[in-house]
């Protein structure tokens, strides 16, 4: 029994900490949208309530620097890190430039000159509107997003679930870039406060978008989900579109009164604000869920 | 140093996923065309007028401001339009027993010469309309600006287009303005009315 004896048995031996060789994709896209949720209120708050405004001869500048800063914090916190990772996500980049390319070659003129939203449905029931904005524009843009991530990505650089979340944010951050450019040079006037609110918004129906959409692409990939699976999750994705598009202007616009009244802009912050927690939250618990599943079941499988 | 590659080949898809991609391609399709196929539906949505006194009956589009308190019969615009309101007019004038609709044009450029600023009328051109009938098309330009001072607008140059007609012992002046930058647009829609239009 020399063994008992044996003082290097006394301690057990100390394990070491594995390396999770992937840049962390939630981290990365809640600090981004943190940061730009962070600024939407200082600009809130500023222009409101303590009047600070940026003059107007530098408004343009300032107003087309702020539709890009979602796309340089994810190039900060998310591209960049991919270079330290030890398996980095190859063709972000590609994808995050196809994405714009096609927003604006593709997404836009076809909204802007063939769906035409804004000349029928502003007047229609809110029922109606949803219905419209998501057969139109929301539809549209998961399509697009959709045929990007489908043809540049998937499946060859899936690697694991989060790789869609990568590869979904990527393309839309790409989109609400091109998104917030076209309204940050079409109001070049516009309040400092309004462009954030506005960068936000969109920012927001993207990301929860696109994290539909890869939750259907990894589940299709990684579970082999039913072949219907996916086409719901775009159906969703162009549904929750359709909602944030029209409640966000609900809750923004301005009440009839008999006094001078002007948009609600926190109305519509504070919508933006649910919507994109709830639609993070939700979708960040089933990718857990499928994940921990995943991992359950390769355990099951070793045993 | 050995180099080990984590992404293997694409070991080829599941059919599952073959028809996932498939279903995603017709879905979206169809529902961008149904997308389209409401967005028609609303643009095209008419609601029925009907003046037994003027003997009218149309359809205009649906959501556009009625009304019939002016000099005409009645007048329709486009209210959620910025600056000039796209407008359809029926109205109906007496007129001389030998009149022609020669006559009509003059009299409505010359009441409009001193009340339209920067009025200018282009000739007359035949018109016919669906069911036969004929009538003359009076062209013509203007600039309009909004009647509150205190809106501070910028003029906008409206087109029109008048079909003038003489029915049943009286003209019938059928008047279509828009915004000049509209005005193609919005013809379409005019035309469309004017199909409809009954008198």
């Amino acid at each position: 029994m020399a063994f008992i004896n044996n003082p290097r048995l006394i301690t057990p031996p100390k394990e070491e900490e594995e390396i999770y060789p992937y840049r962390r994709a939630w981290r990365s896209i809640f600090i981004e949208t943190g940061v730009v949720m962070g600024l939407t209120l200082v600009a809130f708050v500023l222009v409101n309530f303590i009047g600070i405004t940026v003059p107007s001869e530098f408004s343009l500048y300032v107003n087309v620097l702020l539709a890009v800063l979602p796309t340089l914090l994810w190039l900060l916190f998310s591209r960049v890190p991919e270079n330290n990772a030890v398996e980095p996500r190859r063709r972000l980049l590609t994808t995050f430039t196809v994405t714009a390319l096609v927003a604006n070659a593709i997404g836009i003129p076809l909204v802007n000159s063939v769906f035409e939203p804004t000349a029928w449905l502003p007047l229609q029931s809110d029922v109606n509107r949803i219905l419209g904005y998501m057969l139109t524009v929301g539809i549209l843009q998961e399509f697009l997003k959709y045929l990007v991530l489908r043809y540049i990505v998937w499946p060859d650089y899936y690697r694991i679930r989060t790789d869609a979340v990568a590869y979904g944010v990527a393309t839309a951050i790409a989109y609400a870039m091109v998104l917030n450019l076209h309204y940050a040079l079409a109001n070049p006037n516009a309040a400092t406060d309004v462009v954030l609110m506005r960068i936000f918004a969109n920012l927001s129906i993207q990301i929860v978008g696109s994290i539909i959409v890869a939750f259907g692409l990894s589940e299709t990939l990684f579970s082999n989900a039913l072949s219907l699976f996916l086409p719901f999750m775009m159906a969703i994705a162009a549904l929750l579109s359709g909602v944030a598009i029209t409640l966000r202007a609900s809750f923004l616009n301005a009440v009839i009164g008999l006094t001078i009244s002007s948009q609600r802009e926190i109305f519509g912050l504070l919508f933006s604000l649910v919507f994109y927690f709830a639609g993070m939250a939700v979708f960040f618990f089933l990718f857990s869920i499928t994940e921990q599943r995943e991992q359950d079941r390769i355990i099951g499988q070793e045993i | 140093m050995q180099v080990i590659e984590i992404i293997s080949e694409s070991e080829g898809l599941t059919l599952r996923q073959r028809w996932a991609t498939v279903f995603v391609i017709l879905m979206s399709v169809l529902f961008m065309l149904l997308g389209l196929n409401l967005r028609n539906q609303v643009l095209n949505a008419t609601t029925l007028y009907e003046s037994p006194q003027a003997g009218v009956t149309a359809l205009y589009p649906q959501n556009w401001l009625l009304d019939t308190t002016g000099s005409y019969v009645f007048r329709v615009r486009d209210m959620s339009r910025s600056g000039f309101k796209t407008t359809f007019q029926v109205s109906v004038q007496a007129i001389g027993a030998d009149a022609q609709e020669r006559n009509l044009a003059d009299r409505l450029s010359l009441d409009r010469i001193v009340t339209f600023t920067d009025y200018r009328v282009e000739p007359l051109e035949p018109y016919i309309f669906a069911d036969g009938r004929e009538a003359q098309a009076l062209n013509y330009i203007y600039v309009a600006t909004d009647a509150s001072p205190f809106l501070q607008p910028i003029p906008t140059v409206v087109r029109g287009l008048d079909i003038l007609t003489i029915s049943g012992g009286q003209a019938v002046v059928i008047t279509y303005r828009a915004d000049a930058n509209n005005f193609d647009a919005e013809l379409p829609r005019f035309e469309q009315f004017l199909r409809q239009l009954q008198f």
